[in-house]
């Protein structure tokens, strides 16, 4: 197969686009989508001090490589989430990609903190999944918030997106249809925007471009995530993918088009004044007087 | 008299990256041909020969290693 810009080799080839690239044109290709991804939706400035939030894996360390290679002001976050040895393996992994470019990177430990998340999850027994996503979602918020950056970045991809809203159809989670966006604004200087610059690009994409790349990512999966509803939606996306290719894309792109209809839909109160809005023990954006992470972190 | 050991059959010797579970299957066959005979989805792996990435249409013999990298992450 042969590179459709160049003709030289090519490296990978993509059935939703009917064609194929080389490394250096794919390169190419892949700048094109996140450059089109934050245009289109208004993501950040160049002016703007984005907070990268690194998790070790190929979809956050290749998100950070491009915004400082599209010429963005990106600062790294990584959480360490205290899960024993995959933890320290992926913070190895961050710690590395960033002594190699001289990037600052900030950093929460939860076994410092006090809750692991193993623990913080036995303690409420609820899911490792939830449990970690209320206290990701807060530290990326707050760090961002005192740390005075414009912009949260995470690594979410088109599989991730397009995988979430299948479940949110599934179960008809209005609310959360509601709030599927690449773009959710900051509001005052309690709500900082979060963005995901990498919308359009696959898994396999921003695997193929790690790769390519030579970043060094962590392959290992996390071990609280086996057997995850949202891996199973990935894969019958993926096998509607093989037999119709660009399905992923039309259904998640068609949403965005359409997303509109959910926002009618719900009575969702705005966060207009966070002032008003925030949780009485940690002072962070809740529409509750306590918010979750709080209740996760300090149950009464 | 002694008997010989069956001559063991060459074939395609298949890594996963990830597990490090290691399969061989009977070649030769393209990548495309590769992932359908082990039911893996395309859009789900990358395939390497000799660490370089190879495009579905590319042909593996019988006594090559390749690797397959899993890309699907996330809980």
């Amino acid at each position: 197969m042969k590179c459709r810009r160049c003709r030289q080799r090519a490296v990978i080839d993509l059935k939703s686009h009917n064609t194929a690239f080389c490394a250096d044109c794919f390169f190419v290709f892949v700048e094109r989508q996140v450059r089109r991804a934050i245009k289109e939706h208004q993501m950040c400035s160049r002016r703007d001090r984005i907070l990268v939030c690194v998790s070790g894996g190929k979809d956050s360390l290749a998100l950070w490589d491009l915004l400082l290679r599209l010429g963005y002001r990106a600062e790294g976050l990584y959480i360490d989430l205290g899960i024993e040895d995959y933890s320290r393996r992926s913070r190895e992994k961050v710690e590395a990609f960033v002594q190699g470019r001289g990037l600052e990177l900030r950093v929460v430990s939860l076994e410092e903190e006090g809750f692991p998340i193993p623990e913080l999850a036995r303690r409420n027994r609820r899911a490792e999944c939830s449990v970690c996503g209320t206290v990701k979602r807060h530290y990326f918020n707050r760090v961002a918030a005192e740390g005075g950056y414009d912009v949260v970045a995470t690594g979410h991809n088109l599989d991730d997106e397009a995988g979430r809203l299948l479940g949110n159809l599934l179960h008809w989670q209005w609310e959360y249809l509601s709030k599927q966006s690449p773009v959710l604004p900051g509001v005052g200087e309690a709500l900082v925007k979060k963005v995901e610059p990498l919308c359009r690009l696959t898994e396999r994409e921003t695997a193929a471009y790690a790769l390519l790349r030579g970043i060094d990512y962590q392959l290992e999966e996390c071990p609280m995530s086996r057997g995850a509803t949202s891996l199973k939606y990935k894969e019958v996306l993926n096998l509607l993918e093989d037999w119709m290719p660009g399905t992923k894309a039309a259904f998640y792109q068609g949403f965005l088009k359409n997303s509109e209809i959910f926002r009618r839909e719900t009575d969702q109160a705005p966060l207009e004044s966070p002032s008003s809005f925030r949780c009485s023990q940690c002072g962070q954006p809740s529409l509750a007087e306590i918010c979750n992470f709080c209740r996760l972190t300090n149950p009464t | 008299m002694l008997q010989r050991p069956l001559e063991r059959e060459k074939m395609i010797r298949v890594r996963n990256r990830q597990s490090g579970e290691v399969k061989e299957v009977p070649g030769p066959k393209t990548v495309h041909e590769l992932l359908k005979a082990m039911g893996l989805v395309e859009g789900a792996v990358l395939v390497l020969r000799d660490g370089l990435l190879l495009t579905r249409d590319v042909r593996i013999a019988d006594g090559e290693s390749v690797e397959i990298v899993p890309v699907i992450s996330g809980g």
